[in-house]
């Protein structure tokens, strides 16, 4: 980011910000603005131009057989999963370095973009494109509701935050919906990222519970009406083998009395 | 939500925690909260010390402060005030649902004693004391929530201090209200919205030591409570200067600048204060040893190092870089064979020890406070501690009040060089090398530069020459290149034109370096081509020097003095030969060369040569 009288670096090669290193990077008629980034490291960032598989969101080769159903509807990620990717990440999660979050969110426009063609909501589109960020009492749209994927509460307390509900906020704040917390994460488990990817499959379903007072109250509230079909969006930071998401789409679709479509939206895509 | 404390006191000295159960303070107002707990407490208690008042006073302490923990003033007041056995604390838990369990059996006090040295003189982030006591002790699985219980019978029973992480500097004259991190003493904080979970506010972090573990402004920092000054006031016997210097075998040049450090450092402790004020000599004590490359800096620390020690106090060498540590700390230990002499830099086993002499890198100083008698700073120019605030902030920290403090150096950066123009600094030259032989002036050779080398790809006569002269000689060549780009190439072009000869080179990012340098000591290769990586701290017998693109920006007039420093440093070969190639003699090669006459010219004056 570039201020006068003050000095500023990018986060990934830590290079001094200059005046020209401002400029937007423009992909699929969006401007992207990456303020925390220097322009050679901008344009180096793996975005996904063309998607192989539609439903996972594949850039390469998608081996898993992937077919409609009816819990996780699609996903939709902006960055392939790099080693300067996998650096930043690192360095927000685990070192708690919450610039690199703040420089990462912004491009979480290119899969809302998609999304919202996908789902026809052109009108929010185009706001969307043209504003960036809504401002504050604006009236909310009704058909899109934001969680995230959850972390135990020992991980909570330790780190101080959780990195997929920073970047959830910042997508609720995008779409102007709400931003609703539905889950949690039993204690007492392990990291899940150096398992088998069977292994995985067989320990994430019973990780992730519903907050019964949370979707009581939302239950109480759209199950009278007749209405469209609500889109739920789930937010993580990487999406690997994509258990996780349908583990919470799974919980979500269970308990829930309303008509609605889930879809995952993440950053990196492995 | 709130979690009730109990200390009993069975001794004078002994106190047991006990806990009761949970109160959550939304549903109860304070004053039925009191009457609950007065139910939990049966009736064992005679008078139970007034809760309400310690209410809001607690809530104020922690929103404004993000401190946990009850100053002792505030305790003892209320504790005399409700002159009872029985006292109570409270203080917010950090979770909701967080499982108590039954306190352990082991005494705060007897606790503290086992792990009292770890403390000494440090500045510890919680997380770093909780690892020293589960890796250390094998035994002992502690929890943080149990570590919690623990400092809070010790801050209470004045045996530690606990800081947060970032607070509020004061600052009376002025409008801004300025956070700084405790740690590395950073005053500009970055403000992020960011909700904390771990203390439930809004909370910053500091950014410049991230990578040494997260501060921030709800972490606390824990510190020994410093002892008190009166022991150390005894004076101590202190032996005449010739006693310290004797050993050690010094030189003239040597031996004059010792003298005249030693003379003015033990007229400063034999004087009391008054006298001191009166005379004008109170100023903190600074030195800046300016000696040539190859002076023997390490063997004029040895006098100074030992009249500190005689006194009773703790000595500092900081060293910016790593594998000076691990070389230098074998010497000490020989000279001073009846002391310990700790170690510490990235990975090293002695972290937890303590002992007299310490030799570190100056990233290691972060968790250290105010324990430092003598502090000596050697190559206080080098990457990385030159020009990075927080290590130079730490640094001072480190220090004791009334310490002293010396820097020692090969060549003067500008600033330096402006505070000796104008004796803000109190300087001692050394202007001679240990072997009595007068520095080898550069030459300066006009010649293409390297990009044009490589691209006509033939060598210039004048490198030509060089090459022959030094392997004529019997000597090994150092060829210092500005970027690593062209190190593969033009090591390529050497090994076509020169094929008798080994050729190699290394760089920052080279695995094998180690090896490559020690091959080169054992003249296995007769030229290595390096980047300004091997620029300081190696000493090879009898070699040349040849600087490419000497005129480029990155060469200043310190990195010349250091690289023309490598030549002719043994007893054998005191006269090597220095060649700057480039295309114009530019202000820094010559303020370079005017250096290097300048201290041969002072110690001619002096008389210091071999005749």
């Amino acid at each position: 980011m570039y201020f006068i009288g003050e000095q500023s670096y990018c986060i990934q090669c830590h290079k001094l910000l200059t005046m020209y290193d401002n400029s937007k990077v423009f992909i699929e008629n969006i401007n992207i603005k990456l303020t925390y980034f220097c322009l050679s490291c901008k344009y180096s960032l793996p975005y996904i131009h063309k998607v192989k598989c539609t439903i996972c969101h594949a850039h390469q080769a998608c081996y898993n057989s992937c077919t409609i159903n009816q819990e996780l509807r699609q996903n939709f990620s902006s960055v392939a999963y790099n080693d300067e990717v996998k650096e930043l990440l690192r360095t927000f999660k685990f070192e708690g370095n919450v610039a690199a979050g703040q420089a990462l969110s912004p491009l979480f426009l290119l899969p809302i973009a998609r999304y919202l063609k996908e789902t026809k909501q052109f009108s929010l589109l185009k706001k969307v494109i043209r504003r960036g960020l809504f401002s504050y009492g604006e009236g909310t749209s009704s058909y899109n509701i934001v969680t995230s994927v959850p972390i135990s509460r020992q991980r909570l307390i330790e780190r101080g935050f959780n990195q997929a509900t920073f970047f959830a906020k910042h997508v609720a704040n995008r779409l102007n919906a709400p931003f609703v917390n539905f889950l949690y994460r039993e204690d007492g488990f392990e990291h899940i990222s150096h398992l088998n990817k069977h292994e995985r499959e067989r320990v994430v379903q019973h990780l992730y519970k519903i907050k019964q007072d949370t979707i009581d109250r939302l239950n109480s509230k759209l199950s009278d009406r007749e209405i469209k079909p609500i889109n739920i969006i789930i937010v993580d930071d990487i999406y690997t083998t994509g258990n996780t998401l349908k583990a919470c789409a799974k919980e979500i679709k269970r308990s829930t009395r309303f008509p609605c479509q889930i879809y995952g939206i993440t950053l990196a895509r492995a | 939500m709130y979690v009730l404390i109990v200390l009993v006191k069975e001794n004078e000295d002994r106190w047991v925690v006990k806990k009761l159960p949970v109160i959550e303070q939304r549903r109860y107002e304070p004053l039925e909260c009191y009457q609950k707990i007065e139910g939990y407490i049966n009736n064992q208690i005679n008078q139970v010390w007034f809760i309400n008042q310690s209410i809001p006073l607690v809530k104020a302490s922690y929103v404004r402060d993000k401190q946990v923990f009850l100053s002792t003033k505030q305790v003892k007041r209320w504790m005399n005030r409700a002159s009872s056995k029985w006292s109570i604390g409270w203080y917010k838990l950090l979770d909701k649902n967080i499982k108590l369990k039954k306190s352990d059996d082991i005494d705060a006090v007897t606790f503290w004693n086992s792990i009292k040295h770890r403390l000494e003189g440090k500045l510890l982030h919680i997380y770093e004391l909780q690892r020293s006591i589960t890796y250390m002790d094998n035994r002992i699985n502690i929890t943080l929530d149990q570590l919690y219980d623990y400092l809070f019978v010790w801050s209470w029973l004045d045996l530690i201090e606990v800081y947060s992480g970032i607070y509020q500097k004061p600052a009376p004259f002025t409008f801004k209200k300025r956070l700084e991190c405790r740690r590395c003493l950073n005053t500009d904080i970055k403000k992020w919205q960011v909700h904390c979970y771990s203390c439930g506010s809004e909370c910053y972090y500091c950014e410049q030591c991230l990578q040494l573990g997260k501060v921030k402004s709800c972490s606390l920092l824990i510190s020994n409570r410093q002892q008190d000054q009166k022991a150390n006031l005894a004076k101590p016997t202190i032996h005449s200067i010739a006693h310290y210097i004797q050993p050690y075998h010094l030189s003239d040049a040597q031996e004059d600048a010792v003298k005249q450090l030693l003379e003015s450092i033990i007229e400063y402790y034999q004087l009391s204060r008054r006298v001191r004020k009166l005379r004008k000599k109170d100023k903190p004590l600074q030195y800046l040893i300016w000696a040539v490359t190859g002076a023997g800096k390490t063997e004029m620390i040895f006098p100074l190092i030992a009249l500190f020690l005689s006194m009773k106090k703790t000595v500092l060498i900081a060293i910016p870089r790593r594998d000076v540590v691990q070389e230098l700390q074998p010497r000490i230990a020989k000279a001073f064979p009846t002391y310990k002499v700790i170690s510490l830099y990235g990975g090293s086993r002695q972290v937890w020890d303590f002992g007299q002499i310490y030799v570190t890198t100056t990233h290691q100083l972060v968790r250290f406070s105010s324990y430092f008698d003598l502090v000596i700073l050697d190559e206080m120019d080098a990457f990385p501690y030159y020009n990075n605030k927080m290590l130079s902030r730490t640094l001072k920290r480190v220090q004791k009040d009334k310490s002293c403090f010396v820097q020692l150096t090969a060549t003067l950066p500008y600033k330096e060089r402006l505070q000796v123009r104008f004796r803000q600094l109190n300087y001692i030259k050394v202007p001679v090398r240990y072997h009595r032989h007068p520095l080898p002036i550069p030459e300066f050779v006009k010649t293409a530069s390297l990009f044009s080398i490589l691209q006509a790809h033939a060598i210039p006569p004048t490198l030509k020459h060089i090459i022959e002269q030094s392997h004529q000689r019997g000597a090994v060549l150092f060829i210092f290149l500005q970027r690593k780009v062209y190190l593969q190439p033009f090591a390529q072009l050497l090994k076509q034109n020169f094929s008798y000869l080994a050729i190699s080179y290394t760089f920052a990012e080279d695995v094998d370096r180690e090896v490559k340098v020690k091959q080169f000591r054992e003249r296995k290769i007769d030229i290595l081509i390096t980047t300004s990586i091997l620029e300081r701290g190696v000493t090879i017998k009898k070699s040349d020097i040849c600087i490419m693109d000497a005129h480029q920006l990155a060469y200043t007039r310190t990195a010349i003095v250091q690289m023309a420093g490598r030549a002719g440093r043994s007893i054998e070969d005191p006269k090597g030969f220095v060649y700057l190639l480039g295309l114009e003699k530019t202000a820094e090669i010559k303020g370079a060369i005017k250096d290097i006459k300048h201290m041969n010219e002072l110690a001619r004056s002096k008389g210091y040569f071999k005749s």
